[in-house]
């Protein structure tokens, strides 16, 4: 039985020389994010250059995986088939409390009228298809 | 060196305006064609003097165009990057400094949508990557499995963080679609002119929360396009010309593709990203948001509509909503009369050309929301991945 959070079909990745760092840490269950190796700045999405220093030299530096809901929003419409059967769903912007950085997931573990900016949340990690780990956040206990 | 006043539009041509899909036998490149020479002939141009070509998200290029209009030179072309509407104004902004550097001397500015050949924009990032105005397979892979695929969830991400900043709500949002819907009743070619009631706005049916069905866009197809010559030569032409006063093009190194993944800094996620794009365009004009007439400001979407009234000065950070509720976007009565064609909301929804083209009748005098005396027109293109644009048209 699948319980992802959503269907694995919409979940296909496609790892390229930019994006296999990260990926190959979230199939460990570590969410890293892409760190300049020569200023330490922390960027997402992943470009192959530092936006402060220009440097080529980069790593994917694990993270707490704890931040902070900064927005959301509940897509009832499916535009994608294979959400057609799933219901309205959410989509939160997440901002990483140790990386200055957001990004985009879904928050699971609570009703979806009950999300709220500011939220404190942290990874969990789901394999929404077979060999495909992804973050997703639950809500955190502060 | 400046572009300022140099240049005017004077022709406009719009296509009819079709439901997605209902185009029938035209073509993408029919209704381009279609557009490009209503305009000549609003002007009075025989189009075998157009030169020049230029236009944003669109694959009808000029080695299409041209010689399927039998121009025997083209002097200047140009494209415009970047997504949606985002690029209207620019590319008009590419003809006027074109012509000012002396390449060529008659512009056509275009830009079509026949979407079942292309791509059903709503759905942009559910489709495999490659087409126009989608992002690459590997950039997808960190929105994609989330399920946020459609720039309507993007946008309402963006909103609902500035309702929780500043106390916006939805009844601001519907203030938006409410106005927008009574002027477009007052414009026959409208397609959506039925009386849209704040009973009706929410029970529209939810799409993205908080936006609803009347939160988007029209989804259409059809095509647009605008004659651009010297200002000198525009005065004994045919209309009454629309003198192209300024143009920014651009926005927010950081905001590039940030629409898409959401990673806007913080002091630019709740706008509308036009804030760079305000400021060198009420510089190159030499007046400020006061001295505006009338505003076309593009509106895939109600809430952007407040954003943008926010960026271009109109009023404070967060009081868009209230301004939007208090009638301020009414044609007769409002502080900035704003999107007095209906707008992409209720009008019809052809990327920006139809902001364009109401902002030049605005500048002739012949909308059918018309502004007394309207003096400037402010014209935007979509807030969207950079570059965006807009421009300030004076009569």
């Amino acid at each position: 039985m699948n319980q992802s959070y959503l269907p694995g079909e919409i979940a296909e990745i496609h790892p390229d020389e930019l994006t296999e760092g990260y990926w190959e840490s979230c199939a460990r269950r570590v969410l890293s994010i892409q760190q300049c190796a020569k200023c330490q700045t922390f960027r997402h999405l992943p470009t192959p250059t530092c936006p402060k220093c220009q440097s080529f030299d980069y790593q994917y530096t694990p993270v707490s995986g704890q931040g902070t809901v900064y927005s959301y929003t509940i897509p009832h419409h499916p535009v994608h088939p294979a959400l057609r059967e799933r219901g309205a769903y959410n989509v939160i912007v997440v901002k990483l409390d140790d990386a200055p950085i957001k990004m985009v997931s879904n928050l699971v573990g609570v009703a979806d009228e009950d999300i709220r900016i500011d939220m404190p949340v942290e990874v969990t990690w789901d394999e929404p298809r077979p060999g495909v780990v992804i973050p997703r956040f639950k809500p955190r206990a502060v | 060196m400046s572009i300022k006043d140099k240049t005017a539009i004077v022709g406009v041509g719009l296509t009819d305006y079709y439901k997605r899909g209902q185009s029938g036998a035209k073509t993408h490149l029919d209704l381009c064609l279609e557009a490009i020479l209503k305009a000549c002939d609003d002007a009075g141009v025989h189009p075998h003097e157009i030169d020049g070509f230029s236009s944003y998200m669109d694959e009808m290029n000029a080695s299409i165009v041209a010689p399927a209009l039998g121009c025997p030179e083209v002097r200047f072309s140009n494209l415009v990057w970047g997504g949606g509407g985002g690029g209207s104004c620019a590319a008009v902004g590419a003809a006027a400094a074109a012509i000012e550097a002396g390449y060529c001397d008659t512009v056509a500015v275009y830009h079509g949508i026949r979407q079942p050949t292309g791509l059903r924009f709503g759905e942009v990032f559910a489709r495999p990557p490659g087409g126009a105005g989608t992002v690459s397979t590997a950039s997808r892979d960190f929105i994609a499995p989330y399920g946020l695929m459609a720039p309507g969830q993007m946008f309402a991400l963006m909103v609902r963080r500035h309702m929780h900043q500043y106390g916006t709500t939805t009844d601001h949002l519907a203030a938006v679609a409410m106005t927008q819907r009574e002027h477009a009743r007052r414009n026959p070619k409208a397609l959506r002119r039925d009386p849209m009631t704040l009973d009706d706005y929410y029970n529209s049916r939810m799409i993205s929360d908080p936006f609803r069905l009347f939160d988007y866009c029209n989804e259409n197809d059809g095509a647009g396009a605008v004659i651009v010559v010297s200002a000198e030569r525009a005065k004994d032409m045919k209309q009454k010309p629309a003198y192209i006063m300024a143009v920014a093009q651009g926005g927010a190194g950081r905001w590039g593709q940030s629409i898409t993944q959401q990673t806007m800094p913080d002091d630019i996620y709740p706008t509308a990203g036009h804030g760079q794009l305000a400021r060198d365009l009420y510089k190159m004009a030499g007046v400020g948001p006061g001295d505006i007439d009338v505003a076309e400001l593009y509106d895939h979407f109600t809430g952007m509509v407040l954003l943008q009234l926010e960026d271009y000065g109109f009023c404070g950070k967060g009081e868009s909503g209230p301004m939007a509720a208090e009638g301020g976007l009414k044609w007769d009565s409002g502080k900035i009369p704003t999107n007095t064609h209906g707008g992409n909301l209720s009008e019809v929804y052809l990327h920006a050309t139809t902001h364009i083209v109401e902002g030049v009748r605005q500048i002739r005098g012949t909308s059918t929301s018309q502004v007394k005396d309207a003096e400037l027109a402010l014209v935007t293109g979509g807030p969207s991945p950079v570059p965006s644009s807009s421009m300030i048209l004076r009569g």
